[in-house]
């Protein structure tokens, strides 16, 4: 996938528009399927989990679940669009993206991405356990590493229409 | 004659209710961000930026500071604005917390 050249949208709302082949847009579609996959009880609020704010750390987890409830809709109606991805030569196909949608399309890669370290046990940060890989395990170091690939292209293209 | 004293109770006071509101949580609270292996450098500065509106260099900077030294105070606030912080950071998947200064 590459980021082709950001453009004025209508009313005057940034587009950014990129191209990818068959390929991309299958990993990408079936990456962003897997959305939501981080569980609310993954945020903490505090690092040592004072108990005095308890009831901030039940906030943190109903908002959480609430944005993921919101960003499931969003993504519903996305992936729902007629001629989201547009054919435009052979095994050439066209994205546009608003700048908004971009924005929450990277925070739904980066649940996938977390969610997928979770699953995997959290490699270099947790001991490793010797376990068995089988399961869903494949499914999730692809998922990681696809959802990272994806992130990276918006992320650049964010650069170049001078988000920054 | 001695005279025994009566202790006097202390005020009964329900644990949960907050009874140094402001004391407490005008004290200060840091918002701060901890390194892990997942988030990619480049969005994590992303997220900076857009939750603060910092300038690149200053994202940047907090970025490489939680990569190389395992976290960074991104900033100090009273209670509710850095519970709000950690709200949005939290919501981009960093692994960020508050903590009483």
């Amino acid at each position: 996938m590459k980021f082709i050249r950001p453009q004025k949208g209508g009313h005057g709302v940034a587009a950014f528009v990129f191209q990818m082949n068959r390929q991309e847009m299958d990993w990408l579609l079936s990456t962003l399927k897997m959305y939501p996959l981080l569980d609310s009880s993954y945020h903490r609020i505090t690092h040592g989990g004072a108990e005095e704010i308890q009831a901030e750390q039940e906030l943190l987890e109903e908002a959480m679940a609430q944005q993921r409830r919101e960003y499931r809709r969003k993504l519903d109606k996305f992936l729902a669009s007629p001629g989201r991805f547009r054919l435009e030569a052979p095994d050439q196909y066209r994205l546009n993206l608003t700048a908004e949608q971009l924005e929450w399309l990277l925070q739904v890669l980066n649940d996938i991405r977390v969610g997928c370290w979770v699953k995997l046990g959290r490699p270099e940060l947790e001991p490793v356990r010797r376990r068995e890989l089988g399961g869903q395990d494949a499914r999730h170091m692809a998922a990681l590493e696809v959802s990272g690939y994806f992130q990276m292209v918006l992320l650049e293209a964010g650069k170049g229409a001078g988000a920054d | 004659m001695s005279v025994t004293e009566t202790p006097i109770a202390p005020p009964k006071t329900d644990k949960k209710e907050k009874t140094e509101p402001r004391e407490l949580r005008d004290r200060g609270y840091v918002v701060i961000c901890w390194n892990d292996p997942v988030n990619l450098m480049d969005y994590v500065t992303h997220v900076f930026q857009v939750v603060f509106g910092w300038p690149k260099a200053r994202a940047e900077r907090h970025m490489l500071q939680v990569h190389q030294t395992g976290k960074s105070v991104l900033t100090r606030e009273a209670f509710e604005k850095a519970e709000h912080y950690v709200h949005q950071l939290q919501g981009y998947g960093l692994h960020a917390t508050m903590e009483r200064e």
